[in-house]
């Protein structure tokens, strides 16, 4: 399937009509209003952003691709922008544990971000407020840097109660936050990094109430060990003595500016204005049947100033119109020195 | 298993190799076509080819038994072997490793080549009368095992040792190996020839397995023209796979996107590029530029437990040794050429397979 920009109006002014459009979307809408939006976002940056349009050049005939999708590696290798890289209002980086080397999103306009992360956290999550106990380790020394960091301040200052914040330096005061949320009549949403909520578990467990909301946004290789996100959901879980579907995942990183979440299973859904593609990764134009494990390919309309068509690392499997995270592909899996690529 | 035994076994196994050297032996005829029909597998015509030849070359009586070299285990065993399937017949090591130390052998072969260990084990226990070795699936494995040997990333590992200490299989009697790549070092002085063994080094195969070489050291003002030469002629002869083009076709886009630098061959059937001392994707060589071959080590060092094998011309090898001495390198380093055709000794990842084996009890 090809599709061509072609004869659209790609100026400033265009675009930022079109991020209103965008936020307007609802979740299972009109797929045509979805493929015009990323038809005019995606012909935007292949003319605008020179490395993207280099891409596409190069790239021909992308097979069952939606649009060209730009390998996430090109964030580590150079600014990956519409506009000069120098304009941007903030450069959000990884924490750069894969290569060693970091990936850098220009972000040109953060008020982009904020209205990705505002409108699906409460499509999601509910209305506000709620009581927000963050827990973060390693992110708290990226500052400024840290999309996550930026993402959890923004929720806690938009639609938190007063007293929410992080208690990364004292674990054993989550029971304030439980008190905070009763004396409120709250929920309490407990966000964090996984292997820091599973370490909190075990050394601080506790009781949270039946109405919270646990959140972990990844990181489960940073543990002692990997280990899978069943297992994970269910030690936090019993850890915060809560019930399954209490617990919930985050998908995102810092080249994108939306973000995907669970809702009490393993399945994420994309916000409206973003679609995923799981592709063969020994044929990455083809795309594989649903339930077959993938190389996760997202088009986050979001990214209006960046690029949208991403090809990420991690492997996927598409389930409905979400999809389920197995890890990161690694080069034992490329070069196929490992029996499980068929089995898992 | 008694020394006669062993013997008895080693024999029927070289006798096998010699019908299996001919390509119209009928089962290999069968069993390659079986595989070349299969759309889980890259592999070519020419590279099945190669890999059979290769490996029955290598299996005499005598080159068996120098492997071997009388060592048997205290007792005997089932030796479950999860194999990876991603290169022809790359099974076969460990096959003859767990039969000629006198274990039972049970194994799970990849649906990427389900045909061609089963032909040659069912020939030699033809040929033989009888052999202890059967095929399952994975999960049946464990349940019929006392010990497993595997090949993976991390988090496979984790599943063969969960998998194991469920089915009460004691952490001494696991053998899981890690993954990797090769690297070539190059000084300037190559010949011709020596390109044409670096070529089928890192093309053979697509680019899989675990001993291919995936990044060149060259150094800083040596031009890559000679060894791009070298790696279409080579393609002449082992042409490429019809998904590989399809699959570099990305990374080269990828690269023309960030202006790197990089050349591939007409009809993109490799694809080198210059940068970061980074594996890519098989069938994509990084070459990568040093000032001073000791510049080296430190990467060579940091990045040891990666690397399976290092290869070299003589000369460079020997300034190589000089320098890694007195370093602990699991890796093996070998002549330019050899990386596609591993000695029967070869221990994958700094482990010998058959001391493992030997030790078991």
């Amino acid at each position: 399937m090809h599709h061509q920009a072609g004869g659209v109006n790609t100026g400033d002014g265009a675009i930022e009509g079109i991020a209103d459009r965008l936020f307007r979307l609802e979740d299972g809408g009109a797929t045509h209003e979805f493929a015009e939006l990323a038809e005019l976002i995606v012909g935007y940056q292949r003319e605008r952003n020179p490395v993207y349009g280099r891409y596409c050049k190069a790239i021909g005939d992308f097979g069952e691709q939606l649009f060209p999708y730009l390998p996430i590696a090109a964030f580590k290798e150079s600014p990956v922008t519409c506009y000069p890289p120098e304009q941007a209002e903030r450069v959000f980086e990884s924490s750069g544990t894969g290569s060693g080397r970091p990936s850098r999103h220009y972000v040109r306009d953060l008020r982009l971000y904020e209205r990705a992360i505002d409108e699906h956290f409460r499509r999601v999550f509910g209305e506000a407020p709620f009581v927000l106990a963050a827990h973060l380790p390693h992110y708290a020394e990226m500052g400024s840097r840290s999309s996550l960091l930026y993402m959890v301040d923004y929720i806690r200052v938009q639609m938190a109660v007063l007293g929410s914040r992080s208690f990364l330096e004292e674990p054993e005061r989550l029971s304030d936050f439980i008190e905070l949320s009763e004396q409120n009549g709250v929920p309490l949403v407990v966000i964090g990094a996984a292997f820091g909520l599973l370490q909190l578990v075990e050394h601080h467990p506790c009781q949270l109430p039946a109405n919270a909301l646990v959140i972990e946004t990844g990181g489960m290789k940073t543990y002692r060990r990997e280990i899978n996100r069943t297992d994970l959901h269910e030690r936090l879980a019993a850890g915060f003595g809560v019930d399954r579907g209490r617990i919930y995942s985050e998908y995102g990183m810092c080249e994108l500016l939306s973000q995907c979440y669970t809702r009490g299973d393993e399945i994420f859904l994309p916000p409206p204005w973003m679609r995923i593609q799981v592709l063969d990764p020994e044929d990455p134009f083809r795309e594989v049947d649903e339930g077959k494990v993938g190389v996760l390919a997202v088009l986050d309309l979001a990214n209006i100033h960046t690029v949208s068509p991403i090809l990420t690392e991690d492997r996927a499997v598409r389930i409905g119109d979400g999809f389920a995270v197995l890890g990161r592909l690694s080069g034992a899996e490329l070069r196929g020195c490992n029996f499980l690529l068929e089995n898992v | 298993m008694r020394s006669t035994d062993t013997e008895q076994l080693a024999e029927s196994i070289a006798a096998v190799a010699v019908a299996w050297r001919e390509p119209d032996h009928p089962e290999r005829e069968r069993a390659v076509e079986q595989t070349l029909a299969l759309e889980s597998n890259t592999f070519t015509e020419e590279a099945v080819a190669f890999a059979i030849n290769q490996q029955m070359a290598l299996i005499t009586a005598r080159s068996l038994s120098r492997w071997i070299q009388g060592r048997r285990p205290r007792s005997r065993l089932t030796v479950g072997v999860l194999n990876a399937g991603n290169i022809p017949m790359v099974e076969l090591q460990d096959f003859l490793a767990v039969v000629l130390t006198g274990h039972r052998y049970v194994g799970h072969v990849s649906s990427r080549s389900p045909a061609l260990l089963p032909a040659f084990a069912a020939d030699v226990s033809a040929h033989h009368g009888s052999l202890d070795a059967e095929f399952v699936t994975a999960d049946e494995l464990f349940k019929r095992v006392d010990a497993v040997i595997a090949t993976g990333r991390d988090e496979t590992a984790q599943w063969v040792h969960e998998q194991a200490a469920a089915h009460a299989i004691p952490e001494h009697r696991r053998l899981v190996r890690g993954h990797g790549f090769a690297v070539a070092v190059l000084d300037g002085e190559e010949a011709d020839e020596d390109y044409e063994h670096l070529a089928e080094d890192a093309l053979l195969h697509e680019g899989l397995g675990c001993r291919n070489v995936a990044i060149v050291w060259a150094p800083k003002d040596l031009a890559p023209d000679a060894f791009m030469d070298a790696l279409a002629r080579f393609r002449a002869v082992f042409p490429a796979h019809e998904s590989t083009p399809r699959r570099l076709k990305m990374q080269q886009a990828f690269l023309a996107a960030v202006n790197a630098p990089h050349a591939y061959g007409e009809g993109l059937e490799f694809l080198i590029s210059k940068g970061e001392p980074e594996a890519q994707q098989p069938g994509h060589i990084r070459w990568v530029e040093y000032s001073d071959v000791t510049d080296i080590r430190p990467w060579l060092d940091q990045h040891h437990h990666q690397v399976q094998l290092l290869t070299a011309r003589p000369a460079v090898i020997e300034a190589l040794r000089t320098g890694l001495h007195g370093s602990d390198h699991p890796f093996s380093i070998e002549p330019l050429g050899s990386a596609q055709r591993p000695p029967l000794g070869w221990c994958p990842g700094g482990i010998d397979t058959i001391e493992f084996l030997t030790q078991l009890q």
